[in-house]
């Protein structure tokens, strides 16, 4: 993942903090987004933001993402700025 | 894999449900009460309101929680209620500081023969501070309910 920003890119209005949440959960054994709320403590809702990018996550809640994937926090979430 | 659109949380249909009975309770208290400027007429209409939308929420919320699931109160949520307290304070200010300027005016303008001062009514500022009030929630709650939806 060096050298680029992983995930999509933001929406228009979006946060320009872009992810790969969408693609870890697949290869997550298609965990649900419901699954990871309950994982990192925090809402569904919250989770569709950040996976949408109408949401930056703090700087806490995406660590917790990052470790709910077993990945380093660089490879989940990039900065499209 | 779960990636539709997303269902209202607890919190967002909380939202939805005081600011669904503010907006039809206190307008109808302010205009009732305009109506009929008798004394006691705001108060009496206000506690009858109060009490009406106690009951109100406490219906609707009881059917919230039965039919959503629980949420905890994260970030996101926290957010919100930060991006739209500063939109209901800044009605909130804006509209006191017009009730400032109708105060100072309605001291000062009298109809010739009359002293300064004598058309200088309580009443209307009171009912116009309940007014901003009133809007200002209603503002604070309609951007949270946006927010619940984009944000």
């Amino acid at each position: 993942m060096a050298g680029r920003s992983p995930g999509r890119p933001p929406k228009s209005g979006g946060t320009p903090v872009t992810n790969r949440i969408r693609e870890l959960r697949f290869h997550a054994g298609e965990m649900t987004q419901q699954q990871l709320a309950d994982a990192v403590g925090v809402s569904r809702q919250t989770i569709v933001a950040v996976e949408q990018g109408r949401h930056a996550p703090s700087l806490e809640l995406a660590f917790r993402i990052a470790r709910a994937f077993g990945e380093p926090v660089e490879s989940v979430f990039g900065f499209d700025g | 894999m779960n990636t539709a659109a997303t269902g209202a949380a607890f919190q967002e249909r909380s939202n939805i449900a005081c600011l669904v009975t503010t907006a039809v309770i206190y307008p109808a208290i302010l205009v009732i009460a305009f109506l009929n400027p008798t004394p006691g007429t705001l108060i009496g209409l206000l506690i009858a309101g109060v009490v009406l939308q106690v009951i109100a929420l406490a219906v609707l919320h009881a059917a919230a929680a039965v039919f959503t699931r629980a949420e905890p109160d994260d970030e996101r949520v926290r957010a919100i209620a930060h991006r739209s307290d500063r939109l209901g304070g800044l009605v909130l200010a804006v509209g006191v500081f017009l009730v400032v300027c109708l105060t100072i005016a309605q001291g000062l303008a009298a109809p010739e023969g009359f002293a300064p001062g004598s058309f200088a009514s309580p009443i209307i500022t009171g009912y116009v501070l309940f007014a901003v009030f009133v809007a200002s929630e209603l503002a604070r709650m309609a951007h949270a309910a946006v927010l619940h939806r984009r944000a």
